[in-house]
């Protein structure tokens, strides 16, 4: 009788946790603080702000999300990009406030060439100076307010809206004052973990945002084994394509995943995808025999490790020619050479 | 040093645009910046007329001397503003003094939905009352309300400073981290997540102060001072 009810009870809560395994879009996650906006709106909601202006341009089309995830010091996160400077890769960070005590105007011009994504995370100010030279603004819609429930690595990418809307006219409002900040030259773009991809693609495209950023996995470190997967590759892909042609809008889709070749690359790249993610690919290449990339030496220690850009990373460029070459072969092998400029 | 170049912009928003004019401005500071020989920035005074609560006006303003608008600004009005000081005559929307960094904004008639929304730094003061979610998630705001507020004032707060010279609504100080509500008349209700503490020394010359530079009189003896509750440990 008591095996019986105990296995009931446990049917009961498996019943609870199947019932509740399912996605909720962020429509219902408007008002983080409050968590009472729990009723859901319709989709494709009519909202005023402007549409999306579609002018990104990633050539080529890989970014780099490493300087802002993988917990890089800021000597490190320099290393890397002196690396990825010869091929123009975007990358996702702060601007850098000095290097190697020069001031920023001068030490910033060798990584000024990058394009520069600038985060925005969902509980902080818009502070216009820190989108000074930025190729595009990313709105991080990830994690609870204030990183205060964050206990765990997944529940630090949990999919959430900025602390202050609390309707959801006011995300295209948010939009547009990014727009005014930055004179309407810079891409407003947004970061999103998959839950209910397809309305939620839906709401960002009618909200005004001219690029969304699939984080299908996040490399949280340099290391192979260091990807935290947050939504099959797939089923996304296929709702989040769905989703902008519903749309009709121009809104670019960039995707962070597990790609660890050109070849996977180049698939994504064909299906529609703007630009692709190139760190599960660099995490892959590092040989077993160095060190990971990560100083953990703390603030005051890591202030007497010697800057060295280009000689603790040398896997990263012959990776990167590699990667060059297997998606040129791959554009010659389906004939859209041109489509994407790979060469 | 020389003294600091001076100049004064006036713009009709029947005319321009909020965005038009931010570009303006931007545009006028750097080439009175080039031109003049010292370090001393340049003082830029603008004034601003035909405002009938257009969104956005003044937002992304940084580094200028005195902005004064005449009549009602509508939602993220002076969003992100910093190193300046402006007055407004008439209402603000939601959203006014969204993020904002540093510098003074003044404002003589009531205000929407969270004014100083994020708030980093500076000083926002209404003249008279305020909407919901009053300082919302701010993080070293000052913020004064001489009138009343409504319901969830300081929700989220991080740090800085909210005085409510009038009463407050619903739920006063919910999920509040940090900072300091400063209130004078009754609240509707009071969230768990705030207590009462002694009115101390500090707290009165720093009401005092706060006062006098929103220009309203008052010995700031008559307030109540919330704060977050400790954790024991």
């Amino acid at each position: 009788m008591s095996m019986k009810s105990n296995s009931d009870s446990d049917h009961d809560k498996w019943t609870d946790l199947r019932s509740t395994m399912r996605c909720e879009p962020l429509l219902t996650r408007i008002d983080p603080l409050l968590q009472v906006s729990r009723n859901s709106c319709s989709l494709a909601c009519t909202l005023n702000a402007a549409g999306p202006s579609g002018n990104l341009t990633l050539d080529p089309p890989f970014f780099t999300r490493l300087t802002a995830n993988a917990g890089l010091s800021q000597n490190a996160q320099r290393r890397l990009l002196t690396e990825l400077r010869s091929f123009g890769i975007a990358w996702l960070g702060d601007a850098f406030e000095s290097i190697d005590g020069k001031p920023l105007e001068t030490s910033q011009d060798q990584f000024v060439e990058l394009p520069r994504f600038s985060p925005l995370q969902m509980d902080q100010p818009i502070d216009v100076v820190s989108f000074h030279q930025a190729a595009a603004i990313e709105m991080q819609l990830v994690g609870p307010p204030f990183q205060t429930l964050a206990n765990s690595r997944r529940a630090k990418w949990t999919p959430g809206l900025p602390i202050d809307i609390a309707d959801f006219e006011q995300l295209g409002k948010r939009v547009e004052v990014l727009r005014v900040v930055t004179g309407g030259k810079c891409p407003i773009g947004a970061a999103l973990c998959p839950g209910a991809v397809y309305e939620d693609l839906r709401f960002l495209i009618d909200s005004g945002f001219d690029f969304v950023t699939l984080l299908v996995d996040i490399q949280y470190e340099m290391s192979p084994t260091s990807s935290l997967q947050l939504a099959p590759l797939e089923p996304t892909l296929e709702q989040a394509m769905k989703a902008v042609q519903d749309s009709g809008a121009k809104t670019k889709i960039l995707l962070s995943a597990n790609l660890g070749d050109g070849l996977s690359m180049f698939r994504c790249l064909q299906i529609g995808v703007s630009a692709v993610s190139i760190d599960a690919f660099l995490a892959q290449s590092k040989p077993k025999e160095v060190a990971p990339v990560k100083e953990s030496f703390g603030s005051v220690l890591s202030a007497y490790v010697p800057a060295t850009p280009g000689a603790v990373l040398p896997w990263v460029k012959p990776a990167m020619t590699q990667l060059i070459e297997e998606l040129r072969d791959c554009a010659i092998y389906s004939g859209s050479v041109a489509r994407h400029s790979v060469t | 040093m020389d003294k600091p170049l001076e100049s004064t912009l006036h713009f009709d928003l029947e005319t321009v645009s909020p965005s038009e004019m931010l570009l303006a401005i931007q545009l006028h500071c750097s080439r009175i910046a080039n031109e003049s020989s010292d370090a001393a920035s340049p003082l830029v005074s603008v004034n601003i007329a035909g405002a009938r609560g257009q969104d956005f006006i003044g937002t992304g303003l940084r580094d200028i001397g005195e902005v004064a608008v005449q009549g009602a600004i509508g939602d993220f009005g002076f969003c992100s503003f910093g190193d300046g000081e402006c007055r407004v005559e008439g209402n603000v929307g939601d959203f006014f003094g969204h993020s904002i960094a540093s510098g003074v904004l003044l404002v003589r008639g009531h205000a929407k939905k969270a004014v100083g929304a994020l708030g980093a730094g500076g000083l926002i003061s209404i003249y008279g009352n305020a909407g919901d979610r009053t300082a919302l998630g701010m993080q070293g705001a000052d913020v004064v309300i001489r009138g009343s507020v409504g319901s969830f004032a300081g929700l989220g707060m991080q740090s800085g400073t909210l005085i409510l010279c009038g009463s407050a609504g619903k739920q006063l100080g919910q999920g509040m981290c940090g900072g300091a509500i400063y209130l004078r008349g009754e609240a509707e209700s009071i969230s768990s997540n705030i207590e009462e503490q002694r009115l101390r020394e500090p707290d009165r010359l720093k009401i005092g102060m706060l006062l006098l530079k929103s220009d309203i009189k008052s010995a700031g003896k008559e307030f109540r001072v919330f704060r977050p509750v400790r954790e024991e440990v």
